[in-house]
Protein backbone atom coordinates (compact mmCIF):
# COMPACT_ATOMS: atom_id res chain seq x y z
CA UNK A 1 0.00 0.00 0.00
CA UNK A 2 1.58 2.99 -1.37
CA UNK A 3 -0.83 5.84 -2.11
CA UNK A 4 -0.40 8.90 -4.01
CA UNK A 5 -0.95 12.51 -2.81
CA UNK A 6 -2.89 13.23 -0.37
CA UNK A 7 -3.90 9.78 1.24
CA UNK A 8 0.40 8.75 1.03
CA UNK A 9 1.08 11.98 2.94
CA UNK A 10 -1.49 11.47 5.72
CA UNK A 11 -0.25 7.93 5.46
CA UNK A 12 3.61 8.62 5.96
CA UNK A 13 2.10 11.46 9.40
CA UNK A 14 0.52 8.42 10.63
CA UNK A 15 3.85 6.27 10.53
CA UNK A 16 5.60 9.38 12.18
CA UNK A 17 3.19 9.84 15.11
CA UNK A 18 5.41 9.04 17.93
CA UNK A 19 3.42 7.05 19.72
CA UNK A 20 2.96 4.66 16.61
CA UNK A 21 6.63 4.51 16.69
CA UNK A 22 6.36 3.56 20.82
CA UNK A 23 3.82 0.94 19.78
CA UNK A 24 5.87 -0.23 17.00
CA UNK A 25 9.26 -0.52 19.25
CA UNK A 26 7.33 -2.53 21.80
CA UNK A 27 5.48 -4.46 19.04
CA UNK A 28 8.86 -5.42 17.69
CA UNK A 29 10.68 -6.30 21.56
CA UNK A 30 7.83 -8.60 22.24
CA UNK A 31 9.18 -12.03 22.46
CA UNK A 32 5.41 -13.78 22.00
CA UNK A 33 4.45 -15.54 18.15
CA UNK A 34 1.45 -16.72 17.61
CA UNK A 35 1.59 -19.05 14.57
CA UNK A 36 -2.23 -18.25 13.32
CA UNK A 37 -1.44 -14.84 13.11
CA UNK A 38 1.98 -15.30 11.06
CA UNK A 39 0.01 -16.30 8.16
CA UNK A 40 2.72 -16.24 5.72
CA UNK A 41 5.78 -17.54 7.70
CA UNK B 1 -7.16 4.18 34.73
CA UNK B 2 -6.56 1.33 33.35
CA UNK B 3 -6.47 -0.19 29.54
CA UNK B 4 -5.85 -4.01 29.18
CA UNK B 5 -4.44 -4.75 25.76
CA UNK B 6 -2.97 -7.68 24.03
CA UNK B 7 0.44 -8.35 22.36
CA UNK B 8 1.39 -5.08 21.10
CA UNK B 9 2.90 -6.95 17.80
CA UNK B 10 -0.77 -8.27 17.04
CA UNK B 11 -3.48 -6.85 18.55
CA UNK B 12 -4.90 -4.36 16.46
CA UNK B 13 -7.77 -3.34 18.56
CA UNK B 14 -5.35 -2.98 21.44
CA UNK B 15 -3.39 -0.62 19.02
CA UNK B 16 -6.55 1.32 18.19
CA UNK B 17 -7.67 1.47 22.10
CA UNK B 18 -4.19 2.78 23.25
CA UNK B 19 -3.56 5.14 20.53
CA UNK B 20 -6.75 6.90 21.76
CA UNK B 21 -5.83 7.11 25.37
CA UNK B 22 -2.20 8.59 24.42
CA UNK B 23 -3.32 10.97 22.13
CA UNK B 24 -6.02 12.19 24.56
CA UNK B 25 -3.21 12.57 26.96
CA UNK B 26 -4.70 10.27 29.54
CA UNK B 27 -2.54 9.19 32.33
CA UNK B 28 -2.70 5.00 32.62
CA UNK B 29 -1.62 1.47 33.38
CA UNK B 30 -1.16 -1.08 30.51
CA UNK B 31 -2.07 -3.96 31.45
CA UNK B 32 -0.30 -6.65 28.94
CA UNK B 33 -2.14 -10.37 28.14
CA UNK B 34 -0.33 -12.49 25.91
CA UNK B 35 -3.28 -13.52 23.61
CA UNK B 36 -4.05 -17.39 22.60
CA UNK B 37 -1.71 -19.15 25.06
CA UNK B 38 -3.10 -21.35 27.74
CA UNK B 39 -4.94 -19.28 30.78
CA UNK B 40 -4.87 -16.42 28.41
CA UNK B 41 -9.33 -15.99 28.00
CA UNK B 42 -9.61 -16.50 31.75
CA UNK B 43 -7.04 -14.00 32.42
CA UNK B 44 -8.76 -11.28 30.12
CA UNK B 45 -12.06 -12.74 31.49
CA UNK B 46 -11.07 -11.44 34.93
CA UNK B 47 -10.62 -7.72 33.36
CA UNK B 48 -13.05 -8.05 30.52
CA UNK B 49 -16.58 -9.25 30.44
CA UNK B 50 -16.80 -9.83 26.93
CA UNK B 51 -13.63 -11.97 27.01
CA UNK B 52 -11.68 -9.93 24.47
CA UNK B 53 -9.42 -6.60 24.69
CA UNK B 54 -9.03 -4.06 24.42
CA UNK B 55 -11.17 -3.26 27.72
CA UNK B 56 -10.78 0.33 29.68
CA UNK B 57 -11.15 0.52 33.42
CA UNK B 58 -11.63 3.71 34.87
CA UNK B 59 -11.92 3.52 38.47
CA UNK B 60 -14.60 0.57 38.35
CA UNK B 61 -15.99 2.05 34.83
CA UNK B 62 -15.09 -0.97 32.88
CA UNK B 63 -15.27 -0.21 28.86
CA UNK B 64 -14.98 -2.86 26.33
CA UNK B 65 -14.36 -2.80 22.67
CA UNK B 66 -12.06 0.20 21.17
CA UNK B 67 -15.31 1.83 19.63
CA UNK B 68 -16.76 2.10 23.38
CA UNK B 69 -13.45 2.88 24.51
CA UNK B 70 -12.56 5.37 22.25
CA UNK B 71 -15.91 7.22 22.94
CA UNK B 72 -15.82 6.86 26.65
CA UNK B 73 -12.24 8.64 26.35
CA UNK B 74 -13.53 11.00 23.74
CA UNK B 75 -16.27 12.00 26.25
CA UNK B 76 -13.60 13.16 28.84
CA UNK B 77 -11.32 14.62 26.39
CA UNK B 78 -13.54 15.78 23.29
CA UNK B 79 -10.56 16.49 21.14
CA UNK B 80 -10.93 12.98 20.04
CA UNK B 81 -13.82 14.32 17.79
CA UNK B 82 -13.71 17.39 15.63
CA UNK B 83 -15.52 20.20 17.13
CA UNK B 84 -18.00 20.75 14.17
CA UNK B 85 -20.89 19.10 13.63
CA UNK B 86 -20.42 18.35 10.14
CA UNK B 87 -16.76 16.79 10.97
CA UNK B 88 -17.59 14.75 13.50
CA UNK B 89 -20.35 12.88 11.83
CA UNK B 90 -18.18 11.95 9.39
CA UNK B 91 -15.34 11.03 11.90
CA UNK B 92 -17.92 9.18 13.94
CA UNK B 93 -18.93 7.20 10.09
CA UNK B 94 -15.79 6.20 9.33
CA UNK B 95 -14.79 5.27 12.31
CA UNK B 96 -17.60 2.44 12.41
CA UNK B 97 -16.84 1.52 9.05
CA UNK B 98 -13.11 0.57 9.81
CA UNK B 99 -14.71 -1.09 12.56
CA UNK B 100 -17.26 -3.17 10.87
CA UNK B 101 -15.74 -3.66 7.24
CA UNK B 102 -12.93 -4.19 5.92
CA UNK B 103 -12.80 -8.39 6.35
CA UNK B 104 -11.19 -9.12 3.64
CA UNK B 105 -7.90 -6.73 4.41
CA UNK B 106 -8.74 -7.93 8.10
CA UNK B 107 -8.21 -11.53 7.22
CA UNK B 108 -5.60 -11.37 4.56
CA UNK B 109 -3.62 -8.98 6.47
CA UNK B 110 -3.97 -9.00 9.78
CA UNK B 111 -1.50 -6.48 11.44
CA UNK B 112 2.06 -7.65 12.17
CA UNK B 113 4.37 -5.02 13.15
CA UNK B 114 7.49 -7.48 12.90
CA UNK B 115 6.69 -9.43 9.72
CA UNK B 116 7.02 -7.71 6.24
CA UNK B 117 4.45 -9.68 4.35
CA UNK B 118 5.02 -6.95 1.45
CA UNK B 119 3.15 -8.16 -1.56
CA UNK B 120 1.10 -11.36 0.75
CA UNK B 121 -2.57 -11.31 1.03
CA UNK B 122 -4.07 -9.90 -2.12
CA UNK B 123 -6.91 -10.65 -4.14
CA UNK B 124 -9.31 -8.66 -5.97
CA UNK B 125 -11.47 -8.10 -2.21
CA UNK B 126 -8.39 -7.06 -0.25
CA UNK B 127 -7.15 -4.75 -3.06
CA UNK B 128 -10.87 -3.18 -3.36
CA UNK B 129 -10.90 -2.70 1.00
CA UNK B 130 -7.67 -0.73 0.16
CA UNK B 131 -8.74 1.55 -2.57
CA UNK B 132 -12.20 2.33 -0.22
CA UNK B 133 -9.65 2.81 2.67
CA UNK B 134 -7.75 5.08 0.51
CA UNK B 135 -10.70 7.25 -0.89
CA UNK B 136 -11.97 7.85 2.68
CA UNK B 137 -8.14 9.40 3.49
CA UNK B 138 -8.20 11.31 0.47
CA UNK B 139 -11.79 12.87 1.02
CA UNK B 140 -11.01 13.95 4.70
CA UNK B 141 -8.18 15.23 4.06
CA UNK B 142 -9.43 17.55 1.00
CA UNK B 143 -12.49 18.63 3.19
CA UNK B 144 -10.71 18.83 6.71
CA UNK B 145 -7.36 18.73 6.85
CA UNK B 146 -6.41 22.11 6.12
CA UNK B 147 -5.36 22.90 10.25
CA UNK B 148 -3.26 19.73 10.49
CA UNK B 149 -2.06 16.82 9.43
CA UNK B 150 -4.58 14.13 10.64
CA UNK B 151 -8.21 13.08 8.75
CA UNK B 152 -9.91 15.99 10.13
CA UNK B 153 -6.65 18.34 10.90
CA UNK B 154 -6.21 17.47 14.64
CA UNK B 155 -5.47 13.68 15.54
CA UNK B 156 -8.97 12.23 16.31
CA UNK B 157 -10.11 9.05 16.66
CA UNK B 158 -10.93 8.41 13.45
CA UNK B 159 -6.89 8.56 13.11
CA UNK B 160 -6.42 6.01 16.05
CA UNK B 161 -9.33 3.54 13.83
CA UNK B 162 -7.36 3.26 10.79
CA UNK B 163 -4.06 3.65 12.73
CA UNK B 164 -3.10 -0.37 11.94
CA UNK B 165 -3.86 -0.53 8.55
CA UNK B 166 -0.14 0.76 8.15
CA UNK B 167 1.13 -2.48 9.78
CA UNK B 168 -1.57 -4.64 7.80
CA UNK B 169 -0.94 -3.52 4.83
CA UNK B 170 2.63 -2.68 5.18
CA UNK B 171 3.66 0.22 2.97
CA UNK B 172 7.32 0.41 3.92
CA UNK B 173 9.45 -0.60 7.23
Amino acid sequence: MKPAGAAGEYLATLLANPHMQEWATAARAETESIPEEDLYG
Amino acid sequence: MKLIIGNKNYSSWSLRAWLAAREGGFTFEEIHISLFIPGSRERILSHSPSGKVPCLNDHGVVVWDSLAIGEYLAEKRPGLLPADPVARALARSVTAEMHSGFQNLRSRMPMNVRKDYTGFGHSPEVDADIARIVAIWNDCRARFGAVGPYLFGRFSLADAAFAPVPSASRPTR
